[in-house]
């Protein structure tokens, strides 16, 4: 299937095309501020860019710029009055932190070289920083799947991923979930170049490299360290251990040393700010909801929710599609997702293939849910799953697939293709438009 | 040939859905356009015309209903009424109106200030005389339960038809209204032509992908 490579170019081509054109779309409906905690997270890149002193008055120009575009507004409140100097004085806005500072470097750097008139400039320009790291996660997250499981699947994940509603909206939102997806993207990528023994060792170093720079970009990073770590514990259970050479051990000594040195000079160099770093992780996983005090009923709750919020949802977990869109969402999920657990155990040679598309998953979802039910109460998203958004496409892919008759399988990716097309188009048309466009 | 065929077919189709969401609106507000059983209530001081109706969204602006001259001349004063009737009967906005302006028109718009919590209220709408009785003037109805969530009412006896009417709130606009003509201040008035540039893009690219994946 697929062998030609100039037709999996044209195609991988296309549907990152797509996606551009899609950016462009909610790029122009989406007014600025409406992604999760954007306000925060902008705040914090735009003012790495200017002396200490001007960085007071961004945080009064975001508040004035929320005004300007409604943001109260869309709440049915008028702006507070008088508007406050500072986001702090906002309830739900959720924190960011230079204690995790590669998004807010990358921003500001990026920032420096564009050099903004102004601050809602600015904005744009990060708006498009953060499109371009969703595309870079597609196609990374491609490379990855297409190493594991062939052209086919790999170009059928990338069609979900470069269609997907929620995706998209995290792609135009400023914040730091966009550089945590290219970590997990890259993630995937290097473990599936580790277990298709592709420089396994050189493979290994990057994979551990990605899990590093997530956790310093989120503090939902750590899941992919734990992740990078299990498969590079893996890998040299099953394919070293009876083989250790020499060099093997040099090159382990010299990796585990330079980690270490690196390690001490961070801790030396920048003390403070590796224990606010630490205090900031070590406090997501403080429980502040005993779990006695949890209910069955709260439970088929989060996973209504993590279903529901897993396809399409707008501003900040408020705006909702119709009835029907979402029970053909559910459909698509609970269906892909159910088919994706038969192909597990149908699947013969390509079973560890499976088994890790499926760890990666479970970690992620383990993770969220663990987070917004015991030491973060607040409500499940599809972003908290977007750094493992590549083995998620690819079991709704397969999974999807083998819940259609064999004798479908040929207009399968055409078919899939276009119900996602028109749930996308009408996502816009029931959501964003009628929200954002009065 | 086959499979070229085929994806041709799906990027059409997709053209076809792209075209309906845009322009069918994502809120079915209620209405009742006039049928082939039409009939006319002619307006006099002893007959109230209402219609009761279930409201699909917030913002409730403005009720039209179709009124005619049912004479050489339309004299006298009507007044419409509007209450909310979800729970007991409140009353909302009304106005009196001059019967020649009412028929002026082949629809009467009775604008009211927008109700924010409109969506799920059940509201009735009254068409009534006031002094100087008015003369002349009639409104349009349709026989039979065409509007499915509400009925027409004479002096509060309900009848088997339903009034000609139609709500307007802005969850009734469709896309493709909203794209070319948002409201003046709207700041996202000057990036919604960027919006629809963008979308025939996503068409052509989605052709694209079907010619490509076709292949498969």
């Amino acid at each position: 299937m697929m062998s030609r490579p100039g037709t999996e170019r044209a195609v991988l081509a296309g549907l990152l095309a797509l996606f551009i054109c899609r950016a462009v779309v909610a790029g122009a409906i989406v007014p600025p501020w409406q992604g999760p905690d954007e306000p925060t997270h902008f705040s914090l890149a735009y003012g790495l860019t200017m002396p200490t002193l001007a960085q007071q008055r961004v945080e009064r120009g975001v508040l004035e710029s929320m005004v300007r575009h409604g943001w109260w507004d869309l709440y049915e409140d008028p702006p507070p009055d008088p508007l406050p100097t500072s986001l702090t004085f906002l309830f739900g806005l959720g924190p960011g932190t230079l204690a995790q500072p590669l998004y807010y470097g990358l921003g500001a750097a990026v920032l420096r070289l564009s050099g903004p008139p102004d601050l809602e400039t600015a904005y744009v320009h990060l708006r498009v920083l953060s499109v371009v790291l969703a595309i870079i996660t597609l196609a990374v997250g491609w490379a990855g799947t297409r190493l594991l499981f062939g052209p086919e699947i790999a170009a059928g994940a990338a069609a979900i991923g470069a269609l997907h509603p929620q995706f998209l909206l995290a792609a135009v939102s400023v914040n730091s979930d966009a550089l945590l997806n290219v970590c997990g993207a890259f993630v995937w990528w290097q473990a599936a170049r580790v277990i298709t023994g592709r420089q396994r060792a050189f493979s290994l170093a990057l994979l551990l490299i990605g899990a590093a720079a997530a956790l310093f970009t989120k503090r939902l990073g750590t899941v992919l360290v734990a992740v990078a770590a299990t498969v590079a514990a893996a890998s040299l259970f099953t394919y070293r251990w009876r083989r250790l050479e020499r060099r093997d051990l040099v090159m382990a000594g010299v990796l585990g040393g330079a980690g270490a040195a690196v390690l001490v000079g961070v801790t030396l160099v920048f003390g403070g700010e590796v224990d606010a770093w630490a205090r900031y992780v070590g406090n997501a996983l403080t429980i502040r909801r005993p779990l006695e005090t949890a209910t069955i009923a709260e439970a088929f709750n989060f996973l209504r929710m993590t279903v529901d919020y897993s396809w399409l949802i707008a501003g900040w977990l408020r705006f909702e599609p119709p009835d029907a869109w979402i029970w053909m969402s559910r459909l698509l999920i609970i269906g892909g997702m159910a088919g994706a657990a038969v192909v597990l155990f149908e699947s013969g040679a390509d079973r560890p293939r499976f088994v890790m598309a499926w760890f990666f998953v479970a970690a992620q979802v383990t993770a969220m849910l663990f987070a917004v039910f015991w030491t973060i109460p607040s409500a499940p998203q599809a972003r908290y799953l977007f750094p493992v958004f590549a083995p998620i496409t690819v079991l709704l892919y397969v999974g999807l697939k083998r819940s259609v008759p064999r004798t479908f399988h040929q207009h399968w990716p055409v078919a899939l293709v276009l119900v996602l097309a028109a749930m996308d188009v009408t996502g816009f048309t029931t959501v964003h438009i009628p929200t954002y466009i009065r | 040939m086959t499979a070229l065929r085929g994806w041709i077919a799906a990027w059409l189709s997709a053209g076809v859905v792209f075209v309906a969401a845009l322009t069918i609106p994502s809120v079915s507000l209620p209405a009742d356009a006039l049928g082939l059983r039409r009939f006319r209530v002619d307006l006099d001081s002893t007959i109230t015309v209402s219609q009761t109706f279930l409201m699909t969204a917030d913002g409730l602006e403005a009720v039209e209903i179709a009124a005619t001259a049912a004479g050489p001349e339309a004299t006298g004063t009507v007044r419409l009424d509007l209450y909310d009737v979800t729970d007991g009967v409140n009353f909302v906005h009304g106005v009196e109106v001059p019967a020649a302006e009412l028929v002026n028109a082949s629809v009467y718009r009775f604008t009211l200030p927008p109700i924010d919590d409109s969506n799920g209220q059940r509201y009735r709408i009254d068409v009534r005389t006031v002094s100087p009785a008015p003369a002349g003037v009639s409104v349009w109805a349709t026989k039979g339960d065409r509007y499915s969530e509400g009925m027409m009412l004479i002096n509060d006896r309900e009848r088997w038809a339903d009034l000609g009417f139609a709500t307007f709130a802005p969850a009734g606009r469709s896309s493709w209204n909203r794209l070319t003509s948002p409201e003046e201040g709207d700041p996202t008035r000057s990036r919604a032509h960027v919006a629809i540039g963008a979308l025939a893009a996503y068409w052509a690219a989605l052709g694209f992908v079907l010619r490509f994946l076709s292949a498969v």
